[in-house]
């Protein structure tokens, strides 16, 4: 197998051909969705999606490990698969992490996953006052209609997007990878020049390797290793999963969870599912935040957890009541967490930017099977696209209501000892490197950015600009020398064309928010004291 | 005043700055066209080094570009105690146990093969750092071992390096 390199969309601009594809676009669409539903009739590829949520079901349940983890175990099980059903493999992981998630968060207050951090503080009051059941019923119900409304607002905008998508050319696509980088550094939390410095050292190893520009190799000190430069697979598996697991493993504690038992009727669970009707305007309102940002690049689910509870909570007539088992808290949670990922997949598979970083591993799970994301991929590979989003819509179910039956039991994985997943986990992200590259030495890179990633997230730099420095570094160079190749030389290029233009100040005022958000506080407290 | 910078977070941040000016004093050794991009990104990533450099001797620096927009100031009051699952601080023996091991396996899988240099790591992991009984460690090392053989070899056909003691070849 050959090396499976990051490549940018940009490398095709030259293909483009427009008009052609808005003629029979929504017949291409119906096409395409006819023949990743005729895969899922095939007993294999239903297989693989149900392995998928399991898979997803269970890292979302461990606390430590998540979708992230999820998807590089996952990664050398597809190796010789079709690219659909390791496609409906993904989706079922993506799709059932954030409710397995919300399980330990809700009986345990352990998050079980980052996007599960509100749901502990209403979830697990709730369990502590008898309503376990209840609170998984509200959690599963969010968490499925957040996932499908979402996933409703990426079928709805995947036509209006594509049609955007082909009338980006490199000016938009360069400013479009400026925002992302700059929307990153800003959801980060902490110190902005650090995260600044994070997508710096992204960019920087992203040029490692043969130029796509020039077609000289760069800072390859002279080894054949970095010839091609670096894959994107050791490169995420290393930051995500032997990252992870230096961390896991100074965590201490040898069993995460403790005993249970929780006797949950069926009749409690639907109560507890009907209060999503109750409040279906904080659901609808938390699903669209986290479907809006899970739309901007590199932010994730964790931002949409916090700013749904929050606004959840301002706006609530009860805000008393929220930190001690608030309805409207966890449905707020809940749907945001699940709903980030359909607006995530939209910039994903549309851009090529990944919205969260478990889009960022699904970019490398995609060049593993030959895949471009960006405008190729929803111009030439629908199929995949359906698969993708039939797969997310089938997990959302699949794990809201078969993990609501055995949440109680499936609770007791947290009490796996983390020293038996460590080195299995270990073990596993070496496999995946080694078949996805085909070649040994990559571990060794693997190996060095997992202990880089440790040293970089202790001293408090940001790992997912790091990544998204990485995954954006080659879209910007060739982004940048085709515009300029398009203007002659002109830098002008950037700031005369209208979208550009849009997407430039967009990025100014994302990274000055951090300086106008405080300023407009003060100037609003002092109106108020006036 | 100097004194009140952290050792290691100042250390890490010269690395950090080392690191774009090798970079950057590389990439002036290529052509205009390879090397404009990256020269940009490394005087950025100089220019913004240093301010952390500065940040890290003056932490009051810092302060002025600390930034947490989505504010957990009102989340606070409704989170409870601390986190169970927050990392507990830094165990220095371990961390150098779990570095060395995982640069072990990777030398292991060089020179004897992925095989046997899984089953040998696997088996130092579960007896010296899990400290389990003889029994325990042997079931879950070949356990682990057999599963991916039956899953990466044996069902996906896929043939793992041999490692160089056994005659394979590898390509620096």
């Amino acid at each position: 197998m050959p090396y499976k390199v990051w490549q940018s969309p940009v490398n095709y601009f030259s293909n483009y051909t427009l008009g052609t594809q808005y003629i029979c676009a929504e017949k291409l669409m119906f096409h395409a969705l006819v023949i990743a539903l005729a895969q899922l009739v095939q007993p294999e590829v239903f297989f693989f999606l149900i392995l998928g949520c399991l898979i997803g079901f269970t890292f979302g349940i461990m606390p430590g490990l998540g979708g992230v983890q999820g998807l590089i175990i996952a990664l050398p099980f597809t190796f010789g698969m079709n690219s659909l059903p390791a496609m409906f493999l993904y989706a079922g992981i993506i799709g059932a992490v954030p409710f397995g998630g919300s399980i330990p968060a809700i009986l345990m207050r352990i998050p079980g996953t980052a996007v599960n951090i509100c749901t502990t503080f209403d979830g697990y009051p709730m369990t502590q006052s008898g309503k376990a059941p209840q609170a998984l019923g509200i959690s599963a119900m969010s968490s499925m209609f957040g996932g499908l409304l979402s996933i409703l607002v990426l079928i709805a905008l995947l036509p209006v997007v594509r049609a955007v998508v082909l009338a980006f050319s490199p000016p938009e696509f360069f400013m479009l990878v400026i925002w992302g980088l700059c929307a990153c550094v800003i959801a980060s939390k902490g110190n902005m020049v650090k995260g600044l410095i994070s997508a710096c050292i992204g960019l920087i190893f992203s040029f490692v390797g043969l130029s796509n520009v020039s077609g000289v190799t760069r800072y390859s000190f002279g080894t054949m290793l970095l010839w091609q430069g670096i894959p994107i697979v050791p490169f995420v598996v290393g930051i995500f999963g032997i990252g992870q697991i230096i961390k896991l493993s100074l965590q201490g504690s040898t069993q995460i969870g403790e005993k249970l038992v929780i006797n949950s009727r069926i009749r409690d669970v639907l109560e507890g599912g009907k209060e999503l009707f109750k409040n279906k305007v904080c659901f609808v309102r938390s699903a669209l935040i986290g479907t809006l940002i899970g739309i901007i690049p590199g932010v994730g689910g964790v931002t949409a957890n916090f700013v749904s509870y929050l606004i959840a909570m301002q706006i609530s007539k009860r805000p008393q009541k929220f930190g001690h088992g608030a309805v409207e808290g966890l449905i707020a949670s809940e749907a945001a967490n699940n709903a980030k990922d359909g607006g995530a997949l939209l910039t994903t598979l549309s851009f090529g930017i990944p919205g969260s970083v478990e889009m960022a591993i699904l970019l490398g799970a995609l060049t593993l099977h030959g895949l471009s994301p960006g405008p190729l991929l929803i111009r030439d590979n629908l199929d995949v696209v359906w698969a993708l989003i039939i797969g997310l819509i089938f997990s959302t179910i699949f794990a809201s209501s078969v993990g609501l039956v055995l949440a109680s039991r499936m609770a007791a994985i947290t009490r796996i000892d983390i020293k038996i997943v460590i080195p299995i986990v270990a073990v596993l992200c070496f496999v995946g490197v080694i078949i996805a590259t085909d070649d040994v030495l990559t571990v060794f890179l693997c190996l060095f950015f997992g202990i880089f990633s440790y040293f970089m997230e202790k001293f408090g730099f940001s790992l997912v600009t790091l990544v998204m420095g990485f995954v954006l570094g080659g879209l910007l160079e060739t982004s940048f020398h085709a515009s300029l190749q398009m203007s002659f030389g002109s830098y002008a290029v950037f700031f005369n064309r209208p979208i550009s233009l849009a997407l430039f100040c967009i990025s100014m005022l994302t990274l000055s928010l951090p300086f106008l958000v405080p300023l407009v506080k003060r100037l609003v407290r002092r109106q108020v004291v006036k | 005043m100097i004194k009140c910078y952290k050792r290691g977070g100042f250390l890490f941040s010269v690395l950090i700055l080392a690191f774009f000016i090798s970079i950057g004093l590389m990439s002036l050794g290529y052509d205009s066209k390879t090397r404009s991009v990256p020269l940009l990104v490394v005087m950025g990533g100089i220019i913004l080094s240093l301010f952390d450099l500065v940040g890290e001797i003056f932490p009051r620096f810092t302060l002025r570009v600390e930034q947490n927009l989505v504010s957990t100031e009102g989340i606070k009051s409704v989170s409870g105690t601390k986190n169970d699952t927050e990392v507990k601080k830094d165990n220095r023996s371990t961390l150098i146990f779990i570095i060395l091991w995982l640069v072990i396996y990777f030398f292991l899988i060089l020179l004897v093969g992925f095989h046997i240099g899984t089953v040998i790591s696997l088996f130092i992991f579960f007896k010296f750092f899990s400290k389990y009984g003889w029994l325990k460690t042997i079931i879950l090392t070949i356990g682990t071992w057999l599963f991916l053989y039956v899953c990466f070899d044996v069902l996906l056909k896929f043939s793992f390096f041999q490692g160089i003691l056994f005659g394979a070849v590898v390509v620096i």
